[in-house]
Order: C-alpha cells, then structure tokens, then sequence
C-alpha cells in the first residue's frame, strides 16, 4: 500500500509484521529513552521480578506500530494523532512476535483511519489497542 | 443506533466530548464553539468527528464537517443522520 488518500482504505484492510527484540534494541532505546529500569537490561534483576528473561520495553512494541503506520497505514503523508494500548502480558528479550493492524474505520470526511491492532506471542496476547491517523493533504491549523 | 431524543443524544455527545479533549468538566449547549472546548482545534476536530462517527455508526462528508458553526448545528446534523 502506498499512502495517495484515504479511499485506497477499506475496513479490514489488514497488515502483519513479524519481529524479535534484542539485548542490543534494548540497549539503544535504553539510551534514547533514558529509561534505565533493570527489568529490561539487567537479566538477573528481571529473574528475580519472577520473569524469565528481560522485558521488552513497551515503547518498543509501540515503535513496531510506528513501522507501520509511518509506511503503510497509511504512509509518509499520515498524521499519527491519537493510541491507545493495554499491555496485557510481557515480551521477554528473543521471543518471536506478531504484530497484526487492521483497519476499523475509515473517515473520508475527515480523511483518517482508526488501525486497530493486537500484538501476539507464543504466550498469547502481549498487547492491544487502537491507533487514529489522518491523511493530511493541507497545512493544519 | 436506535433514534435517540436531543438531550439524549447531547448526553451522549458531551461523554464523547469529555473522553475526546480529557476533560470532565465540558458541559455542552447549543451555543458552545470549538473556541470554548480546549484542544478543540483542528487534529482535535477530526479526533472528534472519528469518534462521533465510530459511536453512532454513522458518516458525514467533509462538507459537513468544516461547515458546523456551533454545538447546535453538530447535534442537528447528527439528528438528521440517526433518524
């Protein structure tokens, strides 16, 4: 899908992308975000919190969203304005993810598209929410 | 969407006010105008226009959207649509 207007979107229009964290995409949002919390660096200190391995940052999960809202749904000419997401169960650092985006809603008045979205692990369901983003085709006010 | 009276339908659009601009304190009438309501500029606008379609399960055209001069014309608009 190419971003050339909102018609090009139809309800259940639907995407998935496939991703793994690592310790080094860890490390980096680490340094970004400034988010320095042992759980998601520090194995031991997460083994102790009773998980089995280091938890993938929530931000992280988010910026796998970004991927595909800043792409696809609906691409470089889309204005990303409103998520929600309820983190159910934690990623660990190495565990294989999915990420499935469909389209909910599709607003031609207001030129925008509401992506619902789940995220998914072996161990079920890591995270869900939805995401509101506009085609904007005119300077806002 | 069964056909819902105005105070019913004001109701349930100042609830969707509220959670669309994070304030409780909006209190909707006829009169109010998007420079009353902060956050109600333009990407809060289409915020609202998503949501207010989403709820009721029903669409405007974009024509409608840029053309409602207060609360008022909103709710007539929407009353039109629902019955």
């Amino acid at each position: 899908m190419t971003a050339c207007g909102v018609r090009q979107f139809a309800v259940n229009d639907r995407m998935v992308i496939k991703f793994t964290i690592s310790e080094a995409d860890q490390r980096q949002f680490a340094d970004v975000s400034g988010d320095l919390n042992p759980l998601h660096l520090n194995y031991e200190f997460a083994e102790r919190m009773g998980f089995g391995g280091l938890v993938v940052y929530g931000g992280l999960l988010i910026a796998k969203l970004s991927q595909i809202i800043g792409l696809h749904m609906p691409g470089p000419i889309g204005l990303w304005s409103n998520l929600r997401i309820d983190f159910l169960r934690p990623l660990l650092v190495g565990e294989m993810a999915q990420l499935i985006a469909t389209v909910v809603q599709v607003s031609e008045a207001s030129n925008s598209i509401v992506i619902g979205f789940t995220i998914t692990s072996g161990a079920g369901v890591i995270a869900k929410g939805r995401a509101l983003t506009t085609i904007i085709d005119q300077k806002l006010t | 969407m069964p056909i819902i009276n105005k105070s019913e339908l004001i109701l349930e659009l100042t609830n969707i006010f509220r959670e669309v601009f994070d304030s409780d304190d909006i209190v909707l009438s006829d009169e109010i105008v998007a420079a009353d309501v902060e956050g109600w500029d333009s990407l809060g606008h289409i915020r609202l226009v998503v949501a207010v379609e989403g709820h009721f399960s029903i669409r405007f055209t974009s024509f409608e959207i840029n053309g409602w001069e207060n609360v008022g014309a909103f709710v007539t608009c929407i009353q039109a649509k629902l019955s």
